[in-house]
């Protein structure tokens, strides 16, 4: 019976929306009952004509005041008797065969437009201090409030009002039935479960202090940077994350790792999951995340089992949450300009060096001086283009309005925000196009939460993400390279009679008409995500704990790419006639039109996830808790080049958990992933990764309680365990089946007029049914530490070794003869390192402090790439970590013929003084590819930190961060560093700072070496001379805010207001000044990372 | 209770029809290596492929160095060449090592050879799959071949292809010896022969013929014959683990084998030296080189004329011309005067030329001269020219371009000035030929490159002048007195419009050591710029005088007053590198990467 009267409670739910649509009728029933019952509540009086009657009651027990009794004693037909229990409850029932169906009796249209109000206050009920800012609302309505400064509230309600609920973060609702109540005091009881901190792990959430996984979150207004991807905020605010921005252009993002870099295989990048699917991480807009977490040991991932070797980011948007509609309007604008831009030699400059390379006076003194006053600038140009494509800043706006709130039946978040940046890319207005970047993004967000019946939750998330690029028609990575290549005297910018300049064919471009004159390119990216969910608790029905969930996603990703390009017609100056006008050459003859092409790419995806979870308290010591999962996912690219990619990518698996602990303070955790993949053949995709971690909270047994104020808490913890990677082939597909090569074979040409070429066609990939995933075993240790309650420390040492690294055989000898090189699954690596972060908090009268760091050091080596010993063990790439760079190393410049001829023979060309002399590592007399050793580290920054604080008084705040990185080199690479490399003279620019260090005679100690009017073989190589520490420290972000008094707001429709001025890209502390040390090495010719100043207003209604 | 029953169906359902079934591939009737062989057009396909790695020998710049690291040319692009010519290769720094290439097009041949005879397609005939398997057969050999002559002897692999899962240690293999080698691929190129036909249909020119197969035995017979492969007593020592010799000792009987095997290919007497209809020798030698598919031509190349040709002009003419291949001065010194007789005996420590003074050779001074190549053209005029360039035979006008000299495009009206700042010279560009002189044979002065007419070439594998140069060579060795020495020398002479050898000099008539040495000024200005000259100073083992040293072209450095007019201190003679040529350079090494992999392999002398 108990069993059966939930199950219809449960029913009840679904039939109540089946109402609304389903016609009502009436059917007269059969038999006379008799029911006779002394203080029964309704209820009670309804179990009982259910047992005599055989009919089945459907009510919502929330419709259903139960706390009346009543005596009854009635006889008749089963409608004679409801209309006897029912009199003063304030239903009316609809018979339908054996159901009988509850509901309210419709409020009269007289009584709902009698208005009256309620007031009252809202307190603590320990400390009665007065809650400002509560919620105050008439459930089921959009009718609230919110406290005020002194607790207070007023409601202007109908007549007829049912309960009105207080709430506030951190207290336990409280619902009182209004009647006709006119005052209403809300005494709330602060809720020791909701304070308790709950960490999002996989498949799921845990209690913080139960939490024996490396797992690390953040605060997620730290990432709520103006930028328009989140990647880009992440350098430097978790322990462990690893983030590379190297280009600063809008709507680009970054490149990601956990812990490093612990393989060389094909994918190194983290599996992302926004609401518990794989989707792009940049996708999602920072407003809308409620909690981002990074799982990063066996024990957090190992349910993800072939997919989570890489480490896992995990993303929740947020949700409604009960209490009236709350309106947040956030509007920012700011500007924005590059951190740092390189610096060319000017005209002059470029002359007098080209002399000197060439030990000519190719440019006499006369044309010297004409480069220098600028006289005649069609002829003797001096340009500076980086100045005349690019201005100093540009600006950015976004508004993000997001609607949240929610009752017993439904919770809903709704945000939608618009984004827009430019570029500091010039456009030339004359043109009827805008030729700059422009990005601009739309999102929107509707999360909403059901209550289908009190155990039965309804999740439906809907996004859409809409972006919108406009660019110039020729590639920007060109408009870079051109506008460092083109020498300043080259041609000008444009000849001042209007015609456009440019190059001979075949020897580059004006960067200035790739710029501004070559047409536009317009791509748009739509994206939809949309997850359905639907959440039992089986609390009341089987056994308390146990839940079960069906999740089905489908999410669609398009985008379209419109190239209208075209070149004008171009000319180049090459002098002046008698009457001093300019002769003439056209280089290029133009298009008078703009072009057309258009490129799409896009993919979709579904997903289907069941699990049943388990969590229960057993005798107030014993907590265990269980998770089965199983799920599979289908992802197809609807725009392929070739059938293999078109065809879909699956994945399929089942997860488990165990967890138990005792008492709180012993921790005992079992993960299993069962998964497979596609890739691998029949019989072979499935494999298991299993994982287990422990934990001890020390600081909860007896004998540690006497130091508990000074270390108030201390967690010691492990875990070991194997997870999987099986995205090992990049673009390889199938790996079990031989693929068959046609395009790219290069064929022979026969016949009379050479016009036989039937084609050819061979092997391309070799089928192997070996293959299978790579594995990852980790080990992490960890320790959790807080001191008198301010200062929390986390640390975690974790060794990971990758086994099964697909890669391509390095031992076969090439007699084998093989076109394509064999993949297997032998590769080694290996990973360890050190993370960790620190909080602090303190309250100093008004003030209140807080300060965060955070620290991630891994190291990686190489322990087989199959790869036989090199000649020179010192060359062997084994034993090496993954990425470190090699050259050779530089022992200065030489500075006479002397020392030349002293010195080993250097085989890359022939030296001069003024080259750079290299280390004869071997010892053989020769300079030659058998020097080249490890040098500096690998480009991937081994040391990754991130500090910061906030500082509020009153309703001033104040936060800054600084991010940095440290062991990292790169090398400097490219004509504007190694001068008159490609052998011509307008695409020579030189950088400033070589044109100022460069090696003379006069300066033999230079940072650069002597200028060639040539390519230089032997200074134009990779050595410690051309290597640079890429180690910066940044002062990220700062941002001030004040936040309005209540009182100044009070009779107004605003909660809260925040103004606030932020930064970001302050400051940059390096060794390497010539360009922001992000962007890596080569010449800088890229878009660097922006300097934004913004100012914002957040308003809450 | 129903709503668990319902999860717990769910999950049941996928348990069940999950595990490998979901993740199978879409069936998408993929092509398999099985379905090739059931279709003609996909055979054909194969055996293309199986050709595919035959080397672009045309393409001096990137796909061989067999122009730039001789002493006929320099070639200025950073290159492999680079190395070479400087003696700071290595092994681990092999340029255009095509070791790994060549054993792919090996494989793949074997692939074929292993399938086509099994082949389930129809509309294939008997006859069709015997001879492309003969050209699978024939391209295997010919890989062969090109790997011999840079390394020397090396792994002949057998029909099978390799199984690469085997244990490493297993894919150690030893070298076969020199004689081994040039058996087998004398065999197979035997066996091809036997099948081949003496001529394809046009559709499928280019591809062997039995001439073919029969040269490639001709000139692998020569190279066994000379001084490197037979009885090198560097190569001596190499030997196997084993202990086996790889190297084969002196052996004189091998020039005549090379006779003949020269011999048997004139005997098809299907081919004859190219000449113009008009008998101009200056069109006639061009014209074989530019002439697709003419009647010298045993084994040719279809090409397209651009990679050839865009190096080869300069950079006044416009458009792509990147003009950085230039003939050597020691190779304009090569060239006889009109009357037959060489100019430059030799020369001095200081570089300086020996001139033999009964030539008529000047070199100071200027004429009036009118540049034969012109006389072709409707507009005759004479220029002033240096007079180191008048008076010369006619091969020498249809190879060098000088500075100053008409770009031979008709309507060009182009002159190339190589001098310093010169608009075609070193400067503002590092597109300049190093020794003041560009390379014309392969230009066609009917196509205008700067409009984008680059036209095709059948570049020459095998030619009947070849063939001729390798029969009377070898014949001067074992049979001096021999007639055919004279007649063979003197058709190649005719054509090229210079006197009869024995005309010239009558002394070297049954001189065994004077005609050798004129036999070998022959072989190099007839077979110049066609990959001839690498391998010849090597197999003759000349390459340390050749090869070694400084290097002479004009003086490019002098600096223009006009950048179309050449400075007056051009003209003289100066050295722009010194290259370096040690013994160990007459073979290849082995790189590094494959000595680590292949314990078993000896590396060559020296390395």
């Amino acid at each position: 019976m108990k069993n059966h009267f939930r199950g219809i409670k449960w029913r009840a739910g679904i039939l109540s929306l089946a109402l609304i649509t389903s016609p009502l009728y009436a059917d007269a029933a059969q038999g006379q009952l008799s029911i006779k019952k002394q203080s029964a509540s309704l209820k009670q009086i309804i179990q009982l004509i259910e047992k005599e009657s055989g009919y089945t009651f459907f009510f919502k027990s929330s419709d259903l005041d139960d706390s009346k009794k009543v005596n009854i004693d009635c006889e008749g037909s089963i409608e004679e008797v409801l209309k006897v229990a029912l009199k003063e409850s304030g239903m009316t029932y609809v018979i339908k065969d054996k159901e009988i169906i509850l509901k309210p009796i419709p409020v009269t249209q007289n009584a709902q437009q009698k208005k009256r109000i309620i007031k009252g206050s809202v307190i603590d009920a320990e400390t009665k201090e007065p809650i400002i800012g509560a919620n105050v609302w008439v459930k089921e309505t959009t009718i609230g409030a919110v406290t005020d400064v002194n607790g207070n509230y007023s409601l202007s309600v109908n007549a007829n009002v049912g309960l009105v609920v207080a709430s506030y973060l951190g207290y336990k609702d409280m619902e009182v039935m209004a009647g006709d109540k006119t005052e209403i005091q809300f005494k709330l009881v602060p809720d020791a479960e909701a304070l308790e901190e709950v960490m999002v792990i996989a498949y799921g959430s845990q209690k913080k202090e139960s939490v024996i996984g490396a797992i690390s979150s953040v605060d997620v207004a730290k990432l709520k940077v103006p930028t328009s991807k989140i990647s880009n905020n992440l350098a430097g605010q978790l322990a462990g994350i690893v983030a590379v921005t190297r280009s600063g252009e809008p709507g680009s993002g970054s490149a990601f790792y956990i812990r490093g870099i612990s393989t060389f295989g094909a994918n190194k990048n983290p599996l992302v999951l926004v609401d518990g699917i794989e989707r792009s991480l940049d996708l999602v807009d920072p407003e809308d995340i409620a909690s981002f977490s990074i799982l990063k040991d066996a024990t957090a991932t190992a349910v993800y089992g072939v997919r989570g070797a890489n480490g896992v980011i995990l993303i929740s948007t947020r949700k409604g949450a009960d209490g009236a509609p709350r309106i947040n309007v956030k509007a920012e604008m700011g500007i924005l300009g590059p951190t740092k831009m390189p610096k060319m030699a000017n005209s002059a400059q470029f002359a007098e060096m080209y002399n000197e390379a060439s030990e000519s006076k190719y440019y006499s003194q006369d044309v010297i001086d004409k480069y220098a006053n600028g006289t005649d600038p069609d002829l003797y140009p001096d340009v500076n283009w980086i100045d005349e494509l690019y201005q100093d800043f540009t600006t950015n706006q976004r508004v993000n309005v997001n609607i949240s709130g929610g009752g017993s039946i439904a919770k809903y978040y709704i945000a939608g925000s618009i984004y827009n940046e430019g570029s500091i890319f010039k456009s030339d207005n004359s043109n009827d196009y805008n030729s700059s970047i422009n990005y601009n993004k739309i999102n929107f967000r509707a999360n909403l939460d059901l209550n289908l019946s009190k155990s039965t939750i309804l999740n439906l998330n809907l996004a859409n993400v809409y972006e919108k690029k406009n660019s110039p028609g020729a590639a920007t990575n060109n408009i870079w390279i051109y506008s460092f290549a083109t020498s300043p005297n080259a041609f000008p910018a444009r000849y001042s009679d209007g015609k456009f300049s440019g190059p001979l064919a075949g020897s580059g471009f004006n960067p200035y008409n790739l710029l501004m004159q070559s047409g536009y390119r317009e791509q748009f990216w739509n994206s939809a995500q949309s997850l359905i969910g639907l959440t039992q608790d089986f609390s009341e029905i089987i056994t308390p704990g146990l839940k079960a969930n069906i999740k089905f996603s489908w999410d669609a990703y398009n985008s379209n790419l419109i190239t209208r390009s075209k070149e004008v017609q171009q000319f180049m100056a090459i002098g002046r006639d008698e009457n001093g006008n300019i002769i003439y050459n056209e280089t290029a003859k133009g298009q008078e039109s703009l072009g057309y092409k258009n490129e799409v790419y896009g993919y979709k995806t579904t997903y289907l996830e069941g699990s049943i979870t388990y969590d229960r308290l057993f005798n107030d010591v014993h907590r265990v808790g269980a998770l089965f999962l199983y799920n599979h996912k289908i992802k197809n690219y609807t725009a392929t080049d070739d059938a293999q990619t078109s065809l879909p990518y699956k994945n399929q698996g089942i997860a488990g958990r165990i967890t138990y602990s005792y008492n709180d303070r012993y921790f005992i955790e079992g993960n299993i992933g069962y998964n497979g993949s596609e890739n691998f053949s029949p019989g072979k995709r499935f494999g298991v990764f299993p994982a287990g971690a422990l934990g001890w909270m020390v600081s909860n047994e007896d004998f540690f309680q006497p130091i508990t104020s000074i270390i108030d808490l201390l967690k010691i913890k492990g875990s070991y365990g194997i997870v999987g990677n099986d995205q090992i082939g990049g673009s390889r597909r199938f790996i079990y089946e031989a693929t068959i090569k046609q395009s790219g074979v290069p064929s022979y040409q026969f016949g009379e007029t050479g016009n036989y070429n039937p084609g050819a066609i061979r092997i391309g990939e070799w089928a192997n049914a070996n293959v299978g995933w790579e594995q990852a075993y980790k080990t992490n240790i960890g320790i959790e530490l807080s001191l008198f309650r301010k200062l929390k420390l986390q640390g975690d040492i974790f060794h990971e070794k990758r086994e099964g690294i697909f890669m391509q055989r390095g031992a076969l000898p090439g007699l084998v003869g093989l076109s394509t090189t064999p993949w297997v699954n032998v590769g080694k690596m290996k990973n360890q390192g050190f993370d960790g972060s620190l909080e602090y908090e303190q309250t100093i009268g008004d003030f209140v402090l807080t300060g965060r760091g955070n620290f991630t050091y891994s190291q990686s080596e190489i322990l087989d790439n199959d790869e036989p010993d090199w000649k020179n063990l010192y060359q062997n790439r084994i034993g090496k970590p993954y990425g470190q760079l090699f050259g050779l190393e530089a022992l200065g410049l030489f500075q006479s013929q002397e020392e030349i001829d002293n010195s080993p023979t250097q085989s890359f060309g022939s030296v001069r003084v003024g080259d750079i002399k290299y280390n004869d590592i071997n010892g053989d007399g020769l300079i030659n590819e058998e020097d080249i050793v490890a040098i500096g580290h690998s480009n991937i920054p081994k040391i990754n930190y991130g500090f910061g604080g906030t500082l509020q008084w009153k309703g001033i705040d104040v936060s800054v961060f600084f991010q940095g990185i440290s062991k990292v080199s790169y090398f400097l690479i490219g004509n504007s560093i190694y001068g008159f490399n490609l052998g011509t003279l307008t695409r020579a620019a030189i950088n400033e700072d070589v044109y100022l260090n460069r090696w003379t005679e006069d300066n033999p100690m230079a940072k650069y070496p002597r200028l060639d009017s040539k390519a230089n073989t032997n200074n134009n190589r990779n050595s410690t001379f051309r290597m640079i520490d890429g180690s910066f420290l940044r002062f990220k972000n700062a941002e001030i805010g004040y936040t309005f008094p209540k009182k100044m707001l009070t009779g107004t429709f605003l909660k809260t207001v925040r103004i606030y001025a932020s930064g970001v890209n302050l400051l940059t502390f390096s060794n390497f000044k010539l360009w922001d040390p992000e962007q890596g090495g080569g010449e800088g010719a890229g878009y660097p990372p922006s300097r934004i100043f913004n100012v914002g207003l957040n308003v809450n209604f | 209770m129903k709503f668990i029953n319902y999860i717990a169906l769910i999950c049941s359902v996928f348990m069940i029809s999950s595990c490998d079934s979901f993740l199978d591939k879409q069936e998408d009737e993929a092509l398999t290596f099985e379905k090739i062989w059931s279709k003609r057009s996909t055979v054909e396909k194969y055996l293309n492929n199986v050709w595919g790695f035959m080397p672009e020998e045309s393409n001096w710049v990137d796909e061989n160095p067999w122009i730039g690291a001789s002493d006929e040319a320099s070639v200025t692009y950073n290159r492999g060449y680079r190395y070479m010519n400087f003696g700071t290769w290595s092994p681990s720094n092999v340029p255009y090592d095509r070791w790994s290439k060549f054993y792919s097009g090996i494989r793949e041949a074997n692939v074929f050879m292993q399938n086509i005879d099994a082949t389930t397609a129809e509309d294939i005939s008997e006859q069709e799959r015997i001879q492309w398997k003969a050209e699978a057969r024939y391209a295997r050999a010919y890989y062969y071949f090109l790997l011999l002559r840079s390394y020397g002897p090396i792994m002949l692999v057998g029909d099978e292809p390799i199984d690469f899962n085997q244990d490493v240690a297993t894919l150690s293999y030893m070298r076969n010896t020199y004689q081994e080698c040039a058996d087998y691929i004398t065999k197979e190129m035997t066996e091809c022969a036997a099948v081949l036909p003496l001529e394809q249909d046009a559709i499928y020119w280019g591809k062997p013929t039995k001439g073919a197969a029969l040269s490639m035995i001709a000139r692998l017979k020569l190279y066994s014959a000379r001084p490197l492969f037979n009885g090198c007593e560097l190569y001596a020592g190499i030997a196997n683990p084993d202990g086996t010799k790889l190297f084969p000792t002196y052996d004189k009987n091998r020039w005549k084998e090379a006779a003949e095997a020269n011999k048997r290919v004139i005997d098809l007497g299907i081919y004859e030296l190219y000449e113009d209809e008009s008998g101009n020798p200056i069109k006639s030698y061009l014209g074989v080189g530019l002439k697709t598919w003419n009647k010298e031509i045993i084994m040719a190349r279809w090409t397209g004329g651009y990679y050839n040709r865009v190096h080869c002009t300069p950079r006044v003419v416009g458009g792509a011309a990147f003009g950085g291949i230039g003939p050597t001065q020691q190779q304009v010194d090569a060239y006889a005067m009109a009357n037959g007789r060489y100019p430059i005996k030799g020369y001095r420590n200081d570089g300086t030329p020996i001139i033999d003074e009964t030539s008529g050779y000047k070199e100071d001074g200027f004429s009036n001269f009118e540049h034969p190549y012109d006389q072709l053209k409707d507009g005759h005029k004479q220029k002033s020219t240096f007079n180191m360039y008048v008076g010369r035979e006619p091969r020498f006008y249809a190879t060098v371009l000088w500075s100053g000299a008409d770009w031979p495009y008709m309507a060009g009206g182009k002159v190339p000035v190589f001098a310093f700042n010169g608009n075609s010279g070193p400067g503002v560009s590092h597109d300049y030929p190093k020794s003041g002189y560009i390379c014309r044979r392969f230009i066609d002065g009917s196509l205008n490159s700067n409009g984008g007419q680059w036209g095709n070439l059948t570049f020459p594998i095998f030619r009947l002048a070849e063939i001729y140069l390798n029969y009377v060579e070898a014949l001067n060795e074992f049979d001096p007195t021999n007639t055919d020495i004279l007649l063979y020398l003197n058709k190649i002479r005719s054509r090229a419009g210079v006197p009869n050898i024995e005309e010239v000099y009558p002394e070297a008539v049954n001189n065994q050591s004077l005609m050798r040495e004129l036999i070998r000024k022959e072989r190099r200005i007839e077979l110049a710029f066609e990959t001839h000259r690498y391998f010849d100073t090597r197999t003759w083992m000349i390459a340390e005088q050749t090869d070694n040293g400084p290097m002479f072209g004009m003086n490019t450095m002098a600096p223009v007053a006009n950048a179309n007019t050449t400075p007056a201190a051009f003209w003289q003679r100066a050295e722009f590198e010194v290259r370096v040529f040690e013994p160990k350079h007459y073979l290849y090494p082995f790189s590094q990467r494959e000595l680590d992999r292949n314990k078993q392999l000896t590396q060559n002398f020296g390395w």
